[in-house]
């Protein structure tokens, strides 16, 4: 066995050889600017410059708790208050900012308890769409082929049946059983997968042509070591994105189901209290109008965020 | 180009039978009983019981049920609504309503949003192009009941601009507001699809010959990159028709306007299941062939489809 020694030393000063007899070169023998800096470093860089970000990451947390516990952001719980027909329609006052809607229930107090179905159903129905978006993009993206085929055909099948509708039909059907919000979340969560599915199973393909994943493999990786290890921490950061955007795309359309009509019943909500208001808005605007800024700010800071987190992961932006 | 259309079409074909069943077994199976899926909570008086297993086979399998479903829909018998009505002569009415709705809403957005995105493209990173990207974006982000309901409020109640419900007396006019709520989501995505094709096409080298060559700028703009840009957002706005279709449901449901998206509105309001289950299909169908064509359409204006 030839002594690494010689043939390293002299062009790189700190090199050492390690017991096993690979040469570790010690990172203060290179200047500092080319030390590794990995893609999320950089997105990380780029996101704490970013305005858009801090103000939507703050809105969404603000949202978040707001839906867990209510009871911090306003003195009168929606969910127990007499609401009095004398306040009918009462415009904002000192002590009740948001006025009242017309049954004299206090809006601010609808509008910060309304919080909660919208986020809940959000959130569930991204956990349940990305569990199916993960897995058939996964195994579409890794397998190829028929596989991929076969799920193809099937994305079109789901995405020929456009969001709305779809859950309209399932959250209507399921209605009369007083399941809560949960037959929403089922209806979202197992229609509203494709784009999700559609973004991890082409970045799963890139990943799976790269060097260390066929290096894997002839080491003896199995499949699932391979999908699970090498791929898929490859392909979690286009997946976060969609999946954020997905958050507000679902809260959007939970509340217009809520709009609709089809939406959780004795629940409040902030599409069942715009649905409401607006048969009153000839008479008053605010009861309308507030719940329908909380939504749209909601909404509007998840879209905002998914879009800052993929500018910087993007590095064609760059 | 014909191996292309076929292969094309039996997708779609696939895809046309397995969400109608898919919406057929949502609506039939999941809900245990499916004659309160068709009438919701509303009692059901004996008579009404016979008809509706009658209209929907109820008594015979779930596949047979499907069948019959299926027939009824290719040969025009798509069955009554809960109060009795013929759904055909329902939808036959309202039909004329929406087409005119969604046209006006999908010429603003052609109007208004390609210049717009043209013009953010060839200044991109400039004020206007900010501003633009901007407010796309947060017109991106408020869901479209929020946008009708408050520009209801604002525009036709308070400003007193427009009616706040459909009038028929005044013709065209009584679709402008609802058709640019309808048409502004359309209208923000199409802004960003025109500008990114145009600021990518700027830097072709195709561009690069046509300066060399002396062309002027608005020549180079005009004929060369629009006509390339324009095939992405051509392919957008034929999907977007079908998806205007859905958004329909909405904005007619809050300016009253009794077309096909009203009657889902009204349906779904009134829990009349039989209406619910026909236009949901209906509208599926639409979105699918609307689909088809524009793959075809974008066959034929960009060869590389075609020959993949």
């Amino acid at each position: 066995m030839s002594e690494p020694r010689e043939a390293n030393g002299s062009t790189v000063p700190e090199a050492q050889t390690g017991p096993d007899g690979h040469v570790a070169i010690a990172a203060e023998a290179f200047p500092a600017a080319i030390t590794a800096r990995s893609l999320s470093d950089d997105a990380w860089d780029d996101l704490r410059r970013s305005p858009v970000f801090w103000i939507s990451i703050t809105i969404a947390v603000l949202m978040m708790m707001i839906a867990v516990a209510p009871q911090w952001f306003s003195a009168v719980n929606a969910r127990t208050a007499e609401c009095s027909l004398r306040d009918s329609l009462a415009g904002p006052s000192s002590g009740h900012w948001f006025g009242f809607d017309k049954q004299g229930c206090d809006v601010f107090a609808r509008t910060i308890y309304g919080a909660r179905a919208s986020v809940l159903v959000g959130v569930a129905s991204m956990v349940l769409s990305g569990v199916v978006a993960l897995v058939i993009g996964l195994l579409a993206g890794f397998y190829g082929g028929w596989v991929d085929a076969v799920f193809a055909r099937f994305t079109d099948i789901v995405l020929g049946l456009p969001l709305l509708l779809g859950t309209v039909v399932v959250a209507r059907a399921l209605a009369a059983r007083e399941l809560g919000i949960w037959p929403v979340v089922l209806a979202l969560g197992l229609l509203g997968w494709p784009p999700a599915a559609r973004v991890i199973r082409s970045s799963v393909i890139t990943a799976r042509q790269q060097d260390y994943v066929q290096a894997a493999r002839v080491l003896g990786a199995g499949n699932a070591r391979l999908m699970l290890r090498h791929i898929l921490p490859n392909a979690i950061a286009p997946t976060i994105v969609v999946l954020v955007i997905s958050l507000g795309i679902f809260i959007s359309a939970e509340a217009t189901l809520s709009f609709l009509g089809v939406g959780a019943r004795n629940t409040i909500s902030w599409g069942a209290d715009i649905a409401e208001a607006q048969r009153w808005i000839r008479q008053a605007s605010h009861p309308l109008l507030f719940p329908a800024g909380f939504l749209s700010l909601t909404v509007l800071a998840f879209i905002m965020l998914g879009d800052a987190v993929r500018e910087a992961f993007d590095p064609r932006l760059r | 180009m014909s191996h292309y259309i076929i292969r094309r079409l039996l997708q779609m074909l696939v895809a046309f039978v397995g969400t109608t069943f898919i919406v057929y077994a949502l609506m039939f199976k999941i809900a245990g009983d499916p004659l309160q899926a068709l009438a919701g909570e509303k009692p059901l008086s004996p008579s009404q019981r016979i008809q509706l297993t009658e209209q929907y086979h109820l008594d015979r399998p779930f596949i047979i049920q499907y069948g019959f479903y299926m027939k009824g829909l290719a040969t025009g018998n798509l069955g009554r609504t809960i109060a009795g009505r013929p759904i055909a002569d329902v939808l036959a009415e309202a039909w004329p309503r929406t087409i005119e709705l969604a046209l006006l809403s999908i010429t603003i957005v052609i109007v208004l949003g390609i210049p717009a995105g043209v013009l953010a493209g060839m200044w991109r990173g400039g004020a206007f192009d900010t501003i633009t990207l901007t407010l796309s974006l947060i017109v991106i982000g408020i869901p479209i009941f929020v946008l009708g309901t408050v520009s209801q409020t604002l525009f036709a109640v308070r400003l007193g601009w427009f009616r706040p419900s459909y009038a028929p007396e005044l013709g065209v006019a009584a679709y402008i507001l609802p058709s640019i709520v309808l048409g502004l989501l359309s209208l923000a995505t199409a802004v960003r699809l025109t500008r990114t094709a145009v600021a990518e096409n700027l830097k072709a080298d195709y561009v690069r010959t046509a300066l060399s060559k002396g062309l002027t700028r608005r020549r180079i703009v005009g004929i060369h990159v629009l006509r390339n840009s324009l095939i992405p957002v051509i392919t957008f706005l034929g999907t977007e028709l079908g998806a205007l279709m859905m958004g329909a449901v909405v904005t007619e449901g809050i300016f009253n306007i009794p077309g096909i998206g009203g009657r889902l509105f009204q349906g779904i309001r009134l829990e009349d299941g039989p209406l619910v289950v026909s236009i949901v299909t209906i509208l599926v169908l639409i979105y699918l062939v609307t689909n088809l064509l524009v793959d075809i359409l974008y066959a034929v204006l960009d060869p590389r489809i075609r020959h993949e």
